[in-house]
């Protein structure tokens, strides 16, 4: 075996997010499939640095031939699925600790969802990305909703006769927000149904959550009661992501697509009931409406992925 | 562009020729990569970074088996092997394949003047 080859398996078994006899396999594998290939190229008169240079190039960097098996293995390591979970917990920790009423704080975490979002589109989503990009999602959610307020506000004015830079500017950045929104929030779901509608499901399971809460937001009257008025709710949000959480390491670590599409279900069932708990004025016909709505909503990406 | 295209088209076919060629014998990952260009006259090469994902996919997916296996110069090799499942799989795909190419060789051929 040649330097560079011994190195490339080197660098290959670090990257490789597998189990160890896995590893170890694949590594002995390409071992031997590099031997032969040298002594093949060479049978045909290609000279042995060229030999060499041609298996490596062949085989791409180790990062991406690490990335390309694991994705092949399915099942995501313990830490990719630890990565996976982050964004439930940041949220959790947001809404459990109330911290989510310091703007910068909240504004740090939305720059924080998105910067990794894009990383994880960069690194060709990788397991972890689908549960980052669905939080990412839920924030365009909120965001629409803020621009649903503000549009609220400001288009009356407008239509008043009040025409000042302002009022121009967020009716139409607000206008303008919802289709490119829908576009983007569409597109990601069909690119991920594409590979799998299980990671489409993920990818939409934070929006429940944030739908209920800002329809919650929606009933608070007055802005200078909102915080007083969502601390009950906050927390109860903040129980269900760190519950979420466990279900996307869970999820992740699955290895086969029964069991992620049985970890989806019951971690959904499990939501609604704890919601249940917490409201325990909920009788049994909408708790299974509730139940049957939330699954729908995870399961609708099979449809999609039936037609396409 | 034909490049790209052909790149596409081998991407979306990868599974088919591995399976294939591993209908008629047990091969290792080198072996098949020099079967697939030796039985396509030199038009079909994989590297190593489609071809070896591949494997490891198709084995998860229960469509293929492997085992280490000794060459009769002594130096062992992990041999892939088709399984029922895969060649159902197989089976269905050609139908559909055969399908399909007829129906782009009706809609791409040059009309009758």
């Amino acid at each position: 075996m040649f330097p560079e080859a011994a190195t490339y398996l080197r660098r290959l078994q670090t990257h490789l997010e597998l189990e160890e006899s896995d590893k170890q396999d694949i590594v002995r594998e390409l071992h031997d499939h590099i031997e032969d290939r040298v002594e093949a190229l060479l049978r045909h008169g290609v000279s042995e640095r060229r030999a060499q240079r041609i298996v490596l190039e062949g085989l791409g960097r180790p990062r991406s031939f690490a990335h390309l098996i694991g994705q092949a293995h399915l099942v995501t390591g313990w830490r990719d699925a630890s990565v996976g979970a982050l964004p439930a917990l940041l949220v959790a920790l947001l809404f459990g600790t109330h911290l989510w009423q310091t703007p910068l704080l909240a504004l740090a975490a939305g720059a924080l969802v998105f910067a990794v979002t894009i990383y994880g589109l960069w690194l060709d989503r990788p397991g972890w990305f689908y549960p980052w990009a669905g939080v990412a999602l839920s924030l365009m959610l909120l965001v629409g909703y803020l621009d649903y307020t503000v549009l609220g506000r400001e288009f009356p004015r407008l239509l008043d006769g009040d025409f000042n830079l302002w009022t121009l500017f967020a009716v139409a950045g607000c206008t303008l927000y919802f289709p490119v929104a829908s576009g983007l929030a569409v597109s990601a779901v069909l690119v991920a149904v594409r590979r799998d509608w299980l990671d489409a499901s993920i990818l939409l399971s934070p929006m429940p959550g944030v739908l209920v809460w800002i329809i919650s937001l929606d009933h608070v009257d007055g802005a200078a009661n909102t915080y007083a008025a969502m601390s009950g709710t906050s927390f109860l949000l903040g129980a269900i992501y760190v519950i979420m959480a466990f279900a996307i390491v869970a999820y992740l670590r699955a290895s086969s697509r029964s069991r992620r599409m049985f970890i989806l279900i019951a971690s959904s069932l499990l939501l609604t009931s704890f919601g249940t708990i917490v409201d325990s004025h909920l009788g049994l016909t909408p708790l299974v409406l509730r139940s049957a709505i939330l699954l729908a909503f995870l399961l609708s990406p099979a449809l999609v992925t039936r037609r396409a | 562009m034909i490049g790209r295209y052909f790149t596409q088209l081998l991407k979306g076919n990868t599974d088919i020729l591995i399976l294939s060629l591993l209908q008629r014998e047990s091969m290792y990952g080198h072996q098949i990569m020099e079967e697939l260009e030796t039985t396509s006259g030199g038009f079909i090469k994989v590297s190593e970074g489609t071809l070896y994902p591949a494997l490891h996919r198709l084995a998860r997916e229960d469509m293929t088996r492997s085992r280490w296996l000794k060459l009769p110069t002594g130096k062992e090799r992990k041999f892939y092997s088709i399984t029922k499942k895969g060649e159902h799989w197989l089976a269905e795909c050609r139908s559909t394949w055969g399908d399909f190419a007829t129906a782009m060789t009706r809609v791409t051929s040059p009309a009758a003047t």
